[in-house]
């Protein structure tokens, strides 16, 4: 290891624990333990801890208190992982309409509580962590960087998130932490004052963050959309060239994007040990492509700015591990618990947000799950992230399609390269492609596959053009899709 | 001022969102719409649609007529001739058409409270200074006499700002470029919708606004020319109702104002505009003005009671019209909208509000702001900052 990593790793973050009660490396470790722990034991673990979050809900939290007593369950109904269904799902709106004193705990103490929310005006849930799941969160990062793609503090880091328009929009608004000042902490040590001491290391860390992570950022492909001009992307591959970052994150369209490049002119790639989605999931046909290019391993994380990091891949890819010492994840289809392997949507309850419980919160996402042993080591079970649920199609039969399929089912033609496909009124689909270079759109021979992939009834009309626009936030939707709310 | 009699002119305060009734505090940015605008609107679809000043026909001449009364009104209701009233599309063209078509030398001064629109546009071919403000956030008068020592054609100003909603002395800064020789331009996009404008008392030379933010549809706006300024103009765009004589080669212009719109104007929106006018008119401008400052210090004084809500500008009521532009310390603007938004459907702004300039002056990111107008009641005022207590204060 490089000696910069090496005195972060051995020196920085185990002396912080020590000395200060920013007990992050203690955490990392206790953490990096329970991944030895057998299925068994996580759920056992699962167990407790989820009877203590229910209680400490329903005893200390509004909202669920009287969403608990509307339908008269008890705390102690909850005696096994399975009663976790007696409890209603808890949506955003419900959230929202009680944030923030209605939705987290009262009588504890708030100096150290801090408000998440993603950046970007679109998202609309905001949340609330205290000092402990602060910790924890930062210690999960950094278990999931440890697992999925060996990366560790202080190695070099590079990521291009899709927040645009940081500027004239003012979007990055997030608040400004204290810079870390030797005189402070000396001053606060002699007066004696040490928790204000730990206070101080805490908040300079975190404002100096990505100094300390050898982490850069790029800025995001803006307003162009999907097809930004070939310059661009050329400087993009440069400046990760000359950076040569042992992780590279970026939103899954950006990387897409670099390595159907490089694939399709031949380029040399950029030397980077491991990439990472940022902001959403690679589908199968990206990952393969984008590993294909750059000539490494592409892991994936899930997770989401009001919850933390959740899961992370292993080097088997098949799906993401849970950080079930963390989260409760239920998989459901309709109103039934999905079995493994079959599509639902994800609830999701925070085993250790104290200040603000999420109880099996919906968090949005459709996938699957897994419970085999398929021999990695790790035994949390694994999860399939396969896209939104507003961006999941229903066919006339009622199949569902996750817009992993179907991003995967347009890529596979040869003649798109990038597409938006948007449901208007039941059984008429529009795609909107950008052709390959030098490729017409075959409108007949989309239409007939479409109808073999999809729906014989599908009536699909495809237009070309220059460019897919993205959302508000800078994310993009490739599928625009009405009738989920079956699902 | 009958305030539920007003709400009730407003379709869309009927509406419900998750059960509740919106609360919009996003006037400054766009106001929104009364039955009678609404109507006048439909009525000129259903009884009098066709082109103007190109047909004898029924409609044709009813038509024009609406629309060059609609320029009277607008005409009245600023003090102004007709002849001295050009309809655009909103305050942005306005400013537009008077940076490109004005001619002379000098510099122009603009000043760093201004809204883009009244920025950028002065950049394009020409020297341009910014006025700074003083210690309120007001425009810095004794700033602009030092400026005004250079050679100045025009000084811009906005009437109220914004994003600080302070009034700024208009009069003083006309009084001082009318001194050295330079023509003025007032920005009244947030000051014609709140109070009563007299263009001949103010002595301005140009003044500018939108349809939009004063209860008319968006792409109707005003621009104020006064008359003799009209032979220091070039020609703006061309083509149909720009030349009283067309040849191959040659032709003769119209008059103006007609000459400064080009093409088939926005009919429907003059006259919608000259509908919201007498909307507000009937209220009377000095009831409007009465209610948005009785708005304003109700706003301050609950704002000012919050711990970790920082508000930019000066604290005195009296200073102030309409807006008001906030932090809450530890969260982001835009949180602090969503969360409004989200639990009590109260509309906020979050960003930069188009004025990047006076936010960097002020040495601070992006705000969030709350604006009012005649249909803001107290109790609205009093729900947010009962909510905006409760997250400010929360952490
Ligand atoms: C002071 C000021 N000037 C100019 C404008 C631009 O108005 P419009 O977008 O209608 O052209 C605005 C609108 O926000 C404004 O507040
Ligand atoms: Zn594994």
């Amino acid at each position: 290891m490089q000696v910069y990593p090496l005195i972060m790793n051995r020196l920085v973050m185990p002396a912080a624990s020590r000395f200060t009660d920013l007990k992050i490396w203690d955490e990392y470790k206790a953490m990096m333990k329970s991944e030895r722990l057998s299925l068994e034991q996580l759920r056992q673990m699962q167990l407790t801890k989820l009877r203590a979050i229910v209680r400490h809900a329903y005893e200390n939290v509004p909202f669920y208190r009287q969403r608990f007593e509307s339908i008269g369950l008890h705390p102690e109904d909850i005696k096994s992982l399975e009663d976790i269904e007696r409890i209603p799902p808890t949506t955003k709106d419900d959230i929202m309409a009680n944030f923030p004193e209605g939705i987290t705990a009262e009588g504890m103490d708030r100096s150290r509580w801090k408000y998440v929310a993603s950046s970007g005006t679109t998202r609309k849930i905001m949340g609330i962590h205290d000092f402990r799941k602060s910790t924890l969160n930062w210690a999960a990062g950094i278990r999931a960087h440890r697992l999925a793609g060996n990366h560790r503090m202080g190695m070099k880091w590079m990521e291009i998130p899709p927040h645009m328009c940081t500027t004239i929009c003012g979007i990055n608004d997030g608040p400004k932490g204290e810079k870390l000042s030797t005189k402070k902490l000396v001053e606060l040590v002699k007066g004696g004052d040490f928790g204000g001491a730990g206070r101080h290391v805490y908040e300079g860390l975190y404002s100096m963050r990505h100094d300390l992570y050898k982490r850069v950022t790029l800025p995001s492909f803006g307003p162009e959309g999907t097809n930004i001009p070939e310059s661009d992307i050329v400087s993009y591959l440069d400046s990760i060239r000359s950076y040569q970052p042992h992780l590279l994150e970026g939103l899954p369209l950006y990387l897409y994007t670099f390595a159907k490049y490089i694939l399709d002119k031949g380029v040399p790639a950029p030397r980077v040990g491991v990439i990472k989605p940022f902001g959403g999931s690679l589908t199968p046909y990206m990952k393969q492509i984008i590993a294909t290019a750059f000539g490494c391993e592409v892991y994936d994380t899930y997770g989401c700015s009001e919850l933390g990091f959740m899961a992370c891949d292993c080097p088997k890819h098949e799906g993401v591990h849970l950080f079930m010492d963390l989260y409760h994840v239920e998989v459901r289809h309709g109103d039934r618990a999905a079995a493994p392997g079959e599509l639902g949507k994800f609830y999701v309850t925070d085993l250790e947000n104290v200040a603000m419980p999420w109880i099996r919160y919906e968090i949005g996402d459709v996938g699957r799950y897994f419970e085999d042993d398929h021999g990695c080591g790790r035994r949390g079970i694994r999860l399939e992230v396969e896209g939104r649920v507003q961006d999941t199609l229903v066919n006339s039969q009622g199949k569902f399609f996750t817009s992993d399929e179907v991003f995967d089912f347009f890529h596979a033609r040869k003649e798109i390269d990038n597409f938006q496909l948007t449901e208007k009124s039941s059984g008429r689909y529009e795609l909107l492609c950008v052709p390959v270079e030098g490729e017409e759109i075959d409108r007949e021979g989309i239409a007939r596959d479409f109808r073999e992939f999809f729906d014989p009834e599908a009536n699909i009309k495809a237009y070309a053009v220059k460019t897919i626009k993205a959302e508000d936030g800078g994310k993009f939707r490739f599928i625009k899709a009405k009738g989920h709310d079956k699902l | 001022m009958d305030i539920q009699k007003i709400r009730g002119d407003f379709p869309i305060f009927e509406r419900r969102i998750n059960g509740k009734p919106i609360v919009y505090f996003d006037s400054a940015a766009t106001t929104q719409k009364p039955r009678q605008v609404i109507d006048t609107l439909s009525n000129y679809y259903a009884n009098h649609c066709a082109n103007i000043h190109r047909g004898v026909h029924t409609l044709s001449q009813e038509s024009s007529e609406l629309y060059e009364e609609a320029r009277r009104t607008v005409a009245r209701f600023i003090n102004a001739d007709e002849r001295e009233i050009v309809f655009v599309r909103n305050t942005t063209e306005a400013i537009n058409l008077v940076s490109t078509c004005l001619k002379g030398e000098g510099q122009i001064l603009s000043t760093v409270t201004e809204h883009h629109s009244n920025l950028l546009p002065w950049g394009r071919s020409r020297d341009v200074d910014y006025v700074d403000i003083d210690a309120h956030g007001r425009i810095d008068v004794e700033d602009l006499k030092g400026k005004l020592q250079k050679p100045t054609l025009l000084v811009a100003v906005t009437h109220v700002s914004n994003v600080l909603g302070l009034i700024n002395p208009v009069e003083a800064v006309i009084a001082e470029a009318r001194k050295n020789g330079a023509l003025t331009l007032v920005d009244a996009a947030q000051s014609a919708p709140h109070m009563e404008i007299d263009v001949k008392a103010m002595g301005c030379d140009f003044l500018v606004f939108s349809g939009h933010k004063m209860l008319a549809p968006s792409g109707i706006g005003v621009l104020y020319v006064r008359e003799e300024l009209y032979e220091r103009m070039e020609p703006y765009l061309m083509g149909g109702s720009t030349i009283k004589e067309a040849h191959l080669g040659s032709y003769v212009p119209e008059e103006p104002p007609t000459c400064y719109e080009a093409g088939t104007p926005n009919i429907e929106g003059a006259i919608a505009l000259a509908s919201a006018i007498d909307y507000l008119s009937d209220i009377g401008m000095e009831n409007v003005l009465a209610h948005d400052k009785a708005l304003m210090a109700l706003a301050l004084e609950r704002m000012k009671a919050i711990d970790n809500v920082e508000l930019y500008g000066s604290l005195d009521p009296t200073d102030r019209l309409s807006v008001i532009t906030f932090n809450v310390k530890g969260m982001g603007c835009h949180g602090v909208a969503k969360v409004l938004n989200l639990r009590e459907n109260i509309m906020i702004r979050s960003g930069f509000h188009c004025a990047q300039p006076l936010h960097d002056r002020l040495g601070i990111g992006p705000t969030a702001r709350m604006s009012f107008y005649i249909y803001n009641t107290p109790e609205e005022i009093e729900l947010a900052a009962e909510l905006l207590g409760k997250i400010a204060e929360f952490i």
